[in-house]
């Protein structure tokens, strides 16, 4: 069976996948640090038949692929093949005022290695309507994306403030979902509050500058946000309106632009939350992927739907017409 | 109505969608590129270049899961204009232009908006 990896071969991967970062060679990231951070993250996964570690890792790779993609950069690793821009696309991170800088990128890898972590296998719909703790906690706005954040902010700064949300999330792994037996795995192992010295040092931004990760912490929490399908249409709408508003420059990209232009160009190119786009785009990108790959993971999400499914059918939740994923 | 634009149709509501006795696999699939992935990656196309593959793959794996399910394409039309309205339904107005889906216009229309009503009627639109 293709794709049929041991979790010890995920967490090889995500491991070496980060390790060879610009930002974590160049800053001193340790590699105790980093390997600590990653077993983390792959045990804060549930064992769900789809949102497991390796949906993380998943789109983690993804992103990196469209990264490449973005920043102009043709060699073609997927399907072998260097195809010519058919369209009229010239704007990449490469116009941008500068480069996508290394730290950025390495956040926005890490948000996208844990940004399902913690997934139920259950949507925020069905959270919602089970009013279940975690729902309550955040208003049932985002309810999962805003769980997946905070167990990841968690898991890098440690545990010291963990009582802060006494009921969820994180005592949300022990509830169990009637027959759906993925759920009740074991949950994240960070709340360890006998003693601060057992803890696990997970703080991959730690040597890094306070400020600086700070901004990294905006761009991480902002773009597992982002991932919620309900942001899709907001997504999009922000991409065509830039295209649309452009249009015009993009059709004489044969002559050299007035600078001015471009300027107002990179403008709201900047305005554009890129980071939330590009991480929901690696979400979403199951079924633009060769086929074969493609149909594993649809067969995976769709057993995780049919087990909600039949959890709702259980508990006879009204149909909802609603396009929720 | 149609079988098969009955289940294109459920793909858009939860429990449906969620039924493990109803082989709605491709249907589903479909229905994600057609109202959420390839508009999404067109989008990115069209702004960034470099996106051909993923336009590539998605064409393709529109034709195998559409080959899976054998719908047809008037039934489709039916069951896209469904989806549609309950995505503006879900979203708002605003996003009704989202909601438009390059689907071939056929000679069947009239046969489609009879399966339309249908399914409104099932649906209580």
């Amino acid at each position: 069976m293709p794709f049929d990896f041991g979790v010890n071969e995920l967490v090889g991967f995500a491991f070496s996948f980060l390790q060879r970062e610009p930002f974590a060679v160049t800053t001193g990231l340790r590699n105790r640090v980093l390997s600590n951070f990653v077993v983390a993250v792959a045990s804060g996964y549930h064992d769900v038949a789809y949102h497991s570690f390796f949906h993380g890792i998943d789109v983690m790779q993804t992103v990196a692929y469209i990264l490449q993609l973005m920043a102009g950069d043709s060699d073609d690793v997927l399907s072998g093949k260097i195809s010519e821009p058919q369209s009229s696309g010239i704007l990449t991170f490469g116009l941008h005022s500068e480069p996508l800088p290394a730290n950025v990128r390495f956040a926005i890898l890490v948000a996208a290695l844990g940004h399902d972590i913690g997934h139920p296998g259950v949507n925020n719909l069905f959270l919602v309507r089970s009013r279940e703790a975690v729902a309550r906690t955040y208003n049932d706005v985002s309810v999962l994306e805003n769980m997946h954040a905070a167990l990841l902010l968690q898991i890098i700064e440690g545990s010291r403030r963990n009582n802060a949300f006494p009921d969820a999330p994180y005592s949300f792994a022990q509830h169990s979902y009637g027959s759906f037996d993925g759920v009740s795995a074991a949950g994240v192992k960070l709340d360890d509050s006998s003693g601060t010295s057992s803890v696990t040092d997970c703080h991959i931004f730690k040597h890094i500058p306070r400020k600086q990760y700070a901004e990294l912490r905006r761009h991480m929490v902002k773009a597992i946000l982002g991932t919620d399908m309900a942001k899709h249409f907001s997504h999009l709408n922000a991409l065509t309106s830039f295209y649309t508003k452009h249009e015009p420059k993009f059709q004489c990209r044969a002559e050299s632009e007035p600078s001015s232009q471009l300027t107002e160009v990179r403008r709201d190119l900047a305005n554009i939350h890129l980071i939330p786009i590009v991480l929901h785009a690696a979400d979403i990108s199951n079924v633009a992927k060769p086929f074969d790959v493609t149909m594993f993971h649809s067969v995976a999400v769709m057993e995780e739907f049919y087990a909600q499914g039949d959890l709702e059918r259980e508990r006879n939740y009204p149909v909802n017409p609603m396009y929720v994923l | 109505m149609p079988p098969s634009c009955r289940a294109l149709v459920d793909c858009s509501s939860s429990i449906a969608r969620f039924d493990r006795n109803q082989n709605s696999l491709p249907k589903c699939q479909i229905g994600f590129i057609n109202f959420i992935v390839q508009p999404y990656f067109k989008a990115l196309h069209q702004i960034f270049a470099g996106f051909d593959p993923f336009m590539q793959n998605l064409v393709c794996n529109r034709n195998y899961f559409e080959e899976m399910s054998e719908i047809a394409q008037g039934d489709r039309q039916a069951a896209s204009d469904v989806v549609s309205r309950h995505i503006v339904a879900a979203l708002g107005p605003e996003f009704s232009k989202f909601a438009d889906v390059d689907v071939p216009d056929d000679d069947s229309s009239d046969g489609s908006s009879d399966a339309l009503d249908e399914v409104e009627e099932i649906l209580d639109v």
